[in-house]
């Protein structure tokens, strides 16, 4: 059988996933002391292998920030930077005058640290609705093309599951012009209780 | 140059003479050339899994799949390149196989020895000597992604390491 949402389903996932933008972005504001916009919030719902129509530049090189998440629910969690966002974002958290366009080992280290926050508080939003609770792993810098990335981790996802559930979300740091993705990938098999969880918080929040 | 066409994941293409078949985002897949060298013939598939999960899949639900998804597990596409070559003149008997990818791009999903990608590329070695297919040469493993540019004029496989 094939997953599919409904127009409901897929409005209450994104109101979940509202919230969770919400606090990844009040995290980032807290961490780099500037204003964040998020201008995407998106649930998808697609076989592994087509996937990647969610993702936009195949041969652009991207730098992601990826955690394994684990618990009540399977799945990954990793932060997508284009080009040079990687070490704009870096040298802004950590107030470095650093000119080098590549990643430094300081670089690295400031860019894991964002990934461990951001992740930490999308997911401890997403355990308290979801119902689920989960937990990441530490996390790990890979740079590469954008396609390489991605099918690589749809590899991952394809090992324990043929269908993939997306939440994307994307944070923009508008006075810096530095941009970031975050994508939350889980098997959709637990859509379901993430789903009566969900209308049950809502319901109560009503 | 003859004409281009350019696979995604899961996908293939076979084809004759000028023909020239490329693909790129190889990271942990695996992409299979075949090639009949007498009668310029080859094609090339770019797989995702080593093989089907026996249990909790789809495709052991009652849902058969056909056409281009069952490129994306390894052993089926040197099955499938095999019959479609064989469909358009190639010998089986003449087939030599090129295989690349199978790297292992994240140390965060190694699973004590192996990885999708060892699995890849075990999987096809596998499948490739039981069907009797030589491989011809390879370039698998390390930590970074490919693209990869087959011309069908004269069985050359060309490599870009993306980093």
């Amino acid at each position: 059988m094939d997953y599919k949402l409904t127009k409901m389903e897929t409005d209450e996932l994104k109101e979940l996933i509202n919230i969770g933008a919400s606090h990844a972005s009040t995290a980032l504001n807290q961490l780099t002391g500037k204003r964040v916009n998020i201008t995407i919030t998106k649930v998808d719902i697609n076989r592994v292998e087509n996937a990647f129509s969610l993702y936009s530049g195949k041969e652009k090189i991207s730098t992601t920030i990826i955690m394994k998440v684990f618990g009540g629910a399977t799945g990954i969690i990793f932060f997508l930077l284009h080009g040079n966002n990687s070490y704009k974002l870096a040298r802004l958290l950590t107030k470095s005058k650093n000119k080098v366009e590549y990643l430094t080992s300081f670089d690295r280290s400031a860019l894991n640290e964002i990934g461990n926050i951001l992740a930490g508080s999308f997911l401890s939003v997403f355990s308290k609705f979801a119902g689920i609770t989960v937990v990441h792993s530490i996390s790990e810098i890979v740079t590469d093309t954008l396609s390489s990335i991605v099918n690589s981790i749809m590899g991952e996802v394809g090992s324990f599951s043929d269908v993939v559930l997306t939440f994307k979300i994307k944070l923009i740091i508008r006075d810096e012009n530095i941009e970031t993705e975050l994508y939350f990938l889980m098997a959709p098999g637990f859509t379901g209780k993430i789903l009566n969880m969900t209308r049950k918080k809502l319901k109560e929040k009503k | 140059m003859g004409k281009i066409i350019n696979i995604n994941i899961a996908e293939y293409a076979v084809g004759k003479n000028n023909l020239v078949i490329e693909t790129s985002g190889i990271g942990s897949c695996l992409v299979i050339c075949l090639y009949d060298a007498d009668e310029k013939i080859g094609g090339m598939a770019h797989a995702m899994l080593p093989s089907r999960r026996k249990k909790n899949s789809v495709f052991n639900q009652g849902n058969t799949m056909i056409g281009k998804n069952n490129y994306k597990f390894v052993d089926e596409a040197i099955e499938g390149l095999i019959v479609e070559i064989r469909k358009i003149g190639g010998k089986k008997e003449k087939l030599k196989a090129k295989i690349i990818g199978g790297a292992e791009m994240f140390n965060i999903f190694k699973k004590k020895l192996t990885s999708i990608g060892k699995e890849n590329e075990r999987t096809a070695r596998e499948k490739l000597e039981e069907l009797g297919i030589p491989i011809d040469s390879e370039d698998v493993g390390g930590s970074v992604g490919r693209s990869v540019r087959f011309n069908l004029e004269n069985g050359v496989v060309s490599i870009i390491v993306n980093m």
